[in-house]
């Protein structure tokens, strides 16, 4: 029985599953649009892994006192283990003057997670990846979704113009829901950027929301 | 080797299949285009989900 094993062996000897995480990670990262496109079982196994990562950059990003350098490196080591990425990440960068770019895709990854990301989530307590479901694939009929970070670049941009838009509404009332669908889209979206104290008031905002546009 | 002793009737294999049929999957109607599709899921017409979010790029050839 498969009791108290909290986790899928994805058909793979451990050596293999590491490096599939490693490489799923790297890709979440180093992703243009910071999505990728996997399989639903791949997705729920990245995501505490990569959120771990995260963690670690989140705590470089807090860090104060004396000695932050050495506890720096330190957390950055310990990410390195999340990719294919050596611990080589901190000390190449800066040789003669001009930055290199980096060697691999994970060392690659490992900068991104601690120049930005660390960052971005320094408020966030977990939960820096959003899961969406897709459905079945052609050929071996797998259920897809998609793993994203979430707070990237292209949400804070729909959600601004959408807090723009609602700010423009409330003040003129010119044309008041002229398209139904995306005037919906946008007041969902703004009142899940606010109500941020906590699931359950998010829930309850957003569906009242709904209510009020129908 | 256990062999089968008789033949199972037309009738007795019907019986056993009657509890065989499956079921259509849930569906509801998209919010944005009205077409059906399976909850917790993206729409696969439109690229939809929760009202917001368009996730995929509507794809057309
Ligand atoms: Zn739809």
């Amino acid at each position: 029985m498969r009791h108290l094993n909290a986790h899928r062996k994805l058909g793979r000897t451990s050596e293999h599953r590491m490096s599939l995480l490693r490489n799923l990670a790297t890709s979440l990262i180093n992703a243009r649009d910071e999505r990728i496109k996997t399989t639903v079982q791949k997705a729920k196994e990245l995501r505490p892994f990569v959120e771990r990562a995260i963690t670690l950059a989140k705590r470089a990003s807090a860090l104060q006192g004396d000695d932050t350098a050495a506890q720096a490196l330190h957390l950055r080591r310990q990410a390195a283990s999340f990719f294919h990425a050596g611990n080589q990440g901190a000390g190449v960068a800066a040789r003669r003057g001009q930055a290199r770019a980096p060697r691999t895709a994970g060392v690659a990854a490992l900068k991104r997670l601690f120049d930005e990301l660390g960052e971005r989530y320094r408020e966030r307590p977990g939960g820096y990846t959003r899961i969406i479901r897709l459905g079945h694939r052609d050929g071996d009929n797998a259920e897809l979704a998609i793993i994203e970070l979430v707070d990237n670049p292209r949400e804070r941009e729909a959600a601004e113009t959408a807090a723009k838009r609602s700010k423009s509404a409330a003040s003129g009332k010119k044309k008041p829901a002229k398209k139904g669908g995306k005037a919906e889209t946008s007041s969902a979206d703004s009142t899940k950027r606010e109500g941020r104290g906590g699931r359950r008031s998010k829930k309850t905002e957003s569906t009242a929301a709904e209510q009020e546009t129908e | 080797m256990p062999n089968p002793k008789r033949r199972h009737s037309k009738s007795r294999t019907r019986q056993r299949r009657a509890h065989d049929a499956l079921r259509a999957p849930q569906t509801s109607l998209c919010e944005n285009c009205q077409e059906p599709r399976m909850p917790h899921r993206v729409c696969p017409k439109c690229g939809h989900y929760k009202g917001r979010e368009v996730v995929k790029v509507e794809q057309e050839a």
